[in-house]
């Protein structure tokens, strides 16, 4: 990486890169963030005028400015985690790998973060590598998107790439309860191709009345949803229906299972 | 400045950063060994009716209780409960990226406060030993042995938190060092009330260098020329703890893995 083997961790390439991890905060509890700042300078051996100019560029982009001399013990989680940010970028890493950023996060201020995360890409080109559960922080921040299962690359490509040109999310709730395999049997589809979903986030797109039905996703293409529907209602009957663009959450479900 | 300068500068803030509280945390470091030292001379000398033990009279034991809680003051921190910590949670990951060495930082932010000590010990020492009679040559000279066995004591510490790349119990593991310490460096009691067929006990382990090596000299004790002795060996000391890190370290760092956030 940076034309350094990582593992031999010379001096300059841990000049060049930063980390922060959502559960391993690196700043001093019980002192102001502006003091954990003064030693990373410190550290990074950073000019006073640059390292002034570059905290403020950081605060200000973050909003935290009015709270860089309040102990860390007493920010939010949001805040506190934005003084993570600022304390592993104040040396203007090549690049950066955040670990679940925004875990914890409430929406707001997980919003900001991503939007920082985006500004500070665009302004200073740094490659930033994401590790994260939250869909939405890979839907709106990467631009390429490396999917893991058992210690194997799986997928390498742009977040649009997983969800194929053409291809929706057909939702069916049927009176009926078939399993998986009796679906597929009538669709013709593959059964990792159809999903089961239990009454929670994906279900609210449904009426409440109608939560005893469980919904049933079909991921096709747009120019197949009449045939898959005539198929479905030879053999069932079907309440309510909806055509979905599929979100990353379910391409990358229906990757695992 | 300097990044060790801004290291001490952090620790010292941090350590301070409830006054109150490091204030009680060096008066009760102090006041607990002196009080059981004292307890135990007056038991012996005052209610058993011992006149001398070890060639040391009341007077001396007292003396030595008096002198020696400058050093304990000195005598290693928790830096090395720090570290492997930081191994254990993973935690140590922030600080492998950082340009600087894990140890010697966590070391210089966790000795600053002690840094403080040693001057406030040392001018105490240097003006109540005028009115004794204590050589002030004797006592920076003792109080240097103290700071090189605080040196010392973070290495051996920090040699031991590696036992934590490999079991999760290492903090057991420092507890039983830190007793042994207690016991071995002159804290509790003299080193020369050992029995004579023990005596190797505290004599084949560098911790004697903490505490009872400065109060001996301090004391006037040990000879100039012994004490020059002690300290060349607290050199080969130190420069066997380091060798003895850098083993470790490389050794643990061989098997270390963080699961991340």
């Amino acid at each position: 990486m940076l034309g350094f083997d990582p593992f031999q961790r010379p001096i300059e390439f841990r000049r060049k890169i930063a980390l922060v991890m959502g559960q391993k905060a690196q700043l001093w509890w019980d002192l102001p963030a502006v003091d954990a700042f003064d030693l990373l300078r410190a550290i990074y051996d950073i000019p006073t005028p640059i390292y002034k100019e570059r905290l403020h560029t950081l605060a200000t982009l973050l909003d935290v400015t009015k709270h860089l001399n309040t102990q860390i013990r007493r920010l939010s989680l949001g805040e506190r985690m934005k003084m993570e940010l600022i304390g592993a970028l104040i040396h203007w890493p090549n690049v950066i790998f955040l670990d679940e950023p925004t875990i914890g996060l409430d929406i707001l201020a997980a919003h900001k973060l991503r939007e920082f995360l985006k500004e500070f890409n665009r302004l200073e080109k740094a490659t930033i590598i994401l590790t994260s559960h939250n869909m939405e922080d890979i839907e709106k921040l990467c631009s390429r998107v490396l999917i893991m299962r058992t210690g194997e690359i799986i997928y390498d490509g742009t977040a649009n790439g997983l969800t194929e040109k053409g291809e929706c999310r057909l939702r069916v709730r049927l009176m009926q309860s078939p399993t998986v395999d009796e679906l597929a049997h009538v669709t013709g589809l593959a059964p990792s191709a159809i999903f089961l979903q239990n009454k929670g986030p994906e279900a609210a797109a449904g009426d409440d009345d109608e939560d005893d039905h469980k919904p049933i996703f079909f991921t096709l293409k747009y120019d197949n949803i009449v045939a898959i529907l005539q198929k479905i209602m030879t053999t069932y009957t079907i309440i309510n229906m909806g055509i979905e663009e599929p979100s990353l959450e379910n391409v990358i479900q229906r990757l695992f299972q | 400045m300097n990044w060790r300068l801004a290291a001490l500068r952090n620790g010292f803030q941090d350590a301070t950063a409830y006054r109150l509280e490091f204030l009680f945390e060096v008066l009760g470091s102090a006041f607990v060994p002196a009080a059981i030292q004292w307890v135990l001379w007056y038991a012996m000398f005052k209610i058993g009716g011992a006149h001398e033990i070890a060639g040391m009279n009341y007077s001396d034991m007292v003396q030595y209780t008096l002198v020696s809680l400058l050093f304990t003051q000195i005598r290693g921190g928790d830096h090395d409960f720090e570290l492997q910590e930081m191994i254990r949670t993973g935690q140590l990951s922030n600080y492998l990226l950082r340009p600087v060495s894990v140890v010697e930082f966590v070391y210089i932010r966790g000795m600053a406060p002690k840094l403080l000590i040693a001057g406030v010990c040392l001018t105490l020492g240097m003006s109540v030993g005028l009115f004794f009679g204590m050589s002030p040559v004797r006592i920076m000279g003792a109080m240097l042995m103290a700071l090189i066995g605080n040196v010392l004591h973070y290495q051996i510490g920090a040699a031991l938190s590696t036992t934590a790349f490999l079991w999760e119990e290492a903090y057991s593991f420092l507890m039983v060092k830190n007793m042994l310490v207690s016991l071995l460096s002159g804290e509790l009691i003299p080193l020369n009330l050992f029995p004579k067929n023990m005596q190797w006990m505290w004599k084949i382990t560098p911790f004697y260098l903490y505490v009872f090596g400065p109060t001996q000299y301090a004391l006037g004790h040990w000879t100039h020329t012994y004490f020059l002795e002690q300290l060349a060996w607290s050199c080969v000391w130190l420069a066997a703890g380091w060798a003895f890190i850098k083993f470790t370290w490389s050794l643990g760092m061989g098997r270390y893995l963080s699961h991340g956030g």
